[in-house]
């Protein structure tokens, strides 16, 4: 019994000295960005001397964040918007077709094929191509997300569809609903987990991606992401800790205010599509 | 009604029209670029003049004799196996803990699992700033000679700082499959061995470990290839630096074709890295596949 409560004891133990060493880096950024530079220098660990809110005064005296901020907002909700609705339609028409057509089982390992292939092989061409297109902009943002989420989408609700039997569908048909309605009212309601799946990974994926916008976003300040803005304000002001500091907490604070809010379905989402994906 | 007849055409026009949008975009941004990919792959161009010749495999063999980038896959490879090592280790043991019943489980869990919604850019900027102005300070009141000063400016030591960034957000994931494996165990097993007398030890090797065994293949595999193609992280801890010596081979293709004006041969590399990833997904999903059967 003694030894039991002295497993116990060091298990909290255990977990409460990693809880802190998460927390750590966090409570630096929040600390940090309510200190001025002197206080900084002396006291890098501690707690602010005496509390300013200068940092944040000049972060937002500058429309930068805003503009980043809307900018991250519309990429990765119109990208994700877009993939709820296309990429259903597209798994559903291939789950259904792809036994009795050869095109649309031809599209199915052409699309799921792209899985194998990461990104650094295309990544030089694309850019030229996009830029021969004029699509180095948020708008060719957004259709490169949709793009580079087809093949796992596919692969996901493809999969998923396989498991749900038709009977409801063909009742449908036999009553005279047309193909969309029998999709629409049927089949996409029953395609909500694999939705949500699909919209929980990709949308901290673009919200939190710098690879893609650093490609595609670069030319104009007008255009930046979230990120993009993050790194280069941090080249611009890298001696001036305790803005930097400001930026980054509130870089992070959208998304910890979802994350508290939605902490259990992000997690279920995150493993699904790490296991699959 | 619709007729029979009309009922096959609306189905065959809907269905062309679901699978279009994406379809189009998917060819046009994935599938167009890969084979231009090739072609370049073939010649010397140099990525904005207008001429170029096609030099066959030339490039590929140039790959096999070039230094920076014998550099960029011994580098990448040591921190995948450091970062699978680090990842698998710590995830085995925090999913255990957070398995155990605790008091304040699901507050552990919440904390734990948060840096996996950040994002590696941010991270990275924040562990800037901890290695520059934090680290040195400890290793001076502790008398440690090698953290004093900033390790990521360090040749031999920058790999570390960047590696315990890495874990610190990316263990997150593998430890909610853990998790989810070890939920798999049924209780029954557990408590037969308990009362048949084998000690804790025989019941982690002989029960826990055949059961998450699955699991850690795929983790083992996500790692590999997050390790293989880190980018991101990179950029904002060393920029590839001190003197290259964190050059990462997703940065090397990058730089050699943007700012090299290598970019036939930049694209031959990411060719041959492009074959190498591509084996380990094939593996991955052979993996999950077994995981299904399994389950």
């Amino acid at each position: 019994m003694r030894m039991k409560s002295l497993t116990k004891g060091l298990i909290y133990l255990f977990l409460t000295f990693g809880a802190i060493c998460v927390i750590f880096p966090f409570y630096l950024t929040v600390v940090s960005s309510l200190k001025d530079m002197s206080d900084i220098f002396s006291n890098f660990f501690g707690l602010p001397k005496k509390f300013t809110l200068e940092n944040f005064r000049y972060v937002f005296s500058k429309p930068d964040y805003f503009i980043a901020l809307k900018n991250t907002v519309i990429i990765t909700g119109t990208s994700v918007i877009a993939m709820i609705t296309f990429l259903p339609m597209c798994a559903y028409a291939i789950s259904r077709r792809r036994f009795e057509s050869k095109f649309y089982n031809f599209l199915y390992f052409f699309m799921v094929a792209g899985i194998f292939v990461p990104f650094q092989v295309k990544m030089l061409p694309l850019i030229k191509l996009m830029s021969q297109l004029g699509l180095l902009n948020r708008g060719g943002a957004i259709l490169l997300y949709i793009a580079n989420s087809t093949c796992e989408g596919i692969f996901l609700m493809v999969g998923f569809l396989s498991s749900i039997p038709k009977d409801l569908e063909e009742a449908a048909y036999i009553d005279g609903a047309s193909t969309h309605q029998v999709f629409r009212m049927i089949v996409r309601p029953i395609m909500k987990p694999i939705i949500s799946t699909v919209v929980i990974k990709n949308s901290l994926w673009i919200w939190n991606d710098y690879f893609m916008p650093s490609l595609v976003l670069n030319q104009s300040n007008l255009n930046r992401t979230l990120t993009l803005y993050q790194y280069s304000f941090r080249t611009e002001n890298s001696t001036n800790f305790t803005i930097v500091f400001a930026v980054m907490l509130l870089s992070i604070l959208p998304i910890f205010v979802i994350y508290c809010i939605f902490q259990k379905k992000i997690v279920a989402g995150m493993m699904e599509g790490a296991v699959k994906g | 009604m619709l007729s029979k007849k009309n009922k096959n055409r609306d189905r065959n026009i809907t269905h062309f029209l679901y699978v279009l949008p994406n379809l189009l975009l998917y060819s046009i941004l994935s599938v167009v670029p890969i084979v231009l990919g090739l072609y370049y792959s073939f010649t010397d161009w140099n990525g904005i003049s207008k001429k170029y010749n096609i030099i066959g495999l030339a490039n590929y063999a140039k790959i096999l004799s070039d230094k920076r980038f014998r550099k960029a896959v011994i580098f990448n490879l040591r921190y995948a196996g450091m970062l699978i090592i680090c990842i698998m280790i710590l995830a085995v043991i925090l999913g255990l803990l957070l398995n155990s019943k605790v008091r304040g489980q699901n507050a552990y869990r919440a904390i734990y699992f948060f840096p996996a919604c950040i994002s590696m850019l941010t991270i990275g900027l924040i562990a800037n700033y901890i290695f520059f102005q934090g680290v040195p300070s400890i290793g001076k009141s502790l008398g440690i000679v090698a953290l004093q000063k900033n390790i990521l400016s360090n040749r031999s030591l920058a790999i570390y700082g960047i590696l315990v960034t890495n874990v610190w957000k990316s263990v997150a994931i593998p430890t909610v499959l853990v998790i989810s494996a070890l939920q798999t165990i049924p209780k029954e097993i557990t408590e037969a061995a308990t009362v048949d007398g084998a000690s804790s030890w025989q019941r982690f090797w002989r029960i826990t470990v055949p059961y998450i065994l699955p699991i850690l293949s795929i983790i083992f595999v996500l790692v590999l290839k997050e390790g293989l193609m880190i980018y991101d992280l990179i950029m904002a801890l060393t920029s590839g630096g001190p003197a290259g010596a964190t050059e990462s081979i997703t940065l090397s293709i990058y730089r050699l074709g943007f700012e090299d004006s290598k970019f036939g041969y930049a694209i031959s590399e990411a060719m041959l890295v492009a074959i190498i990833i591509a084996i380990i997904s094939v593996i991955q999903i052979r993996f999950t596949d077994k995981r299904k059967i399994y389950d």
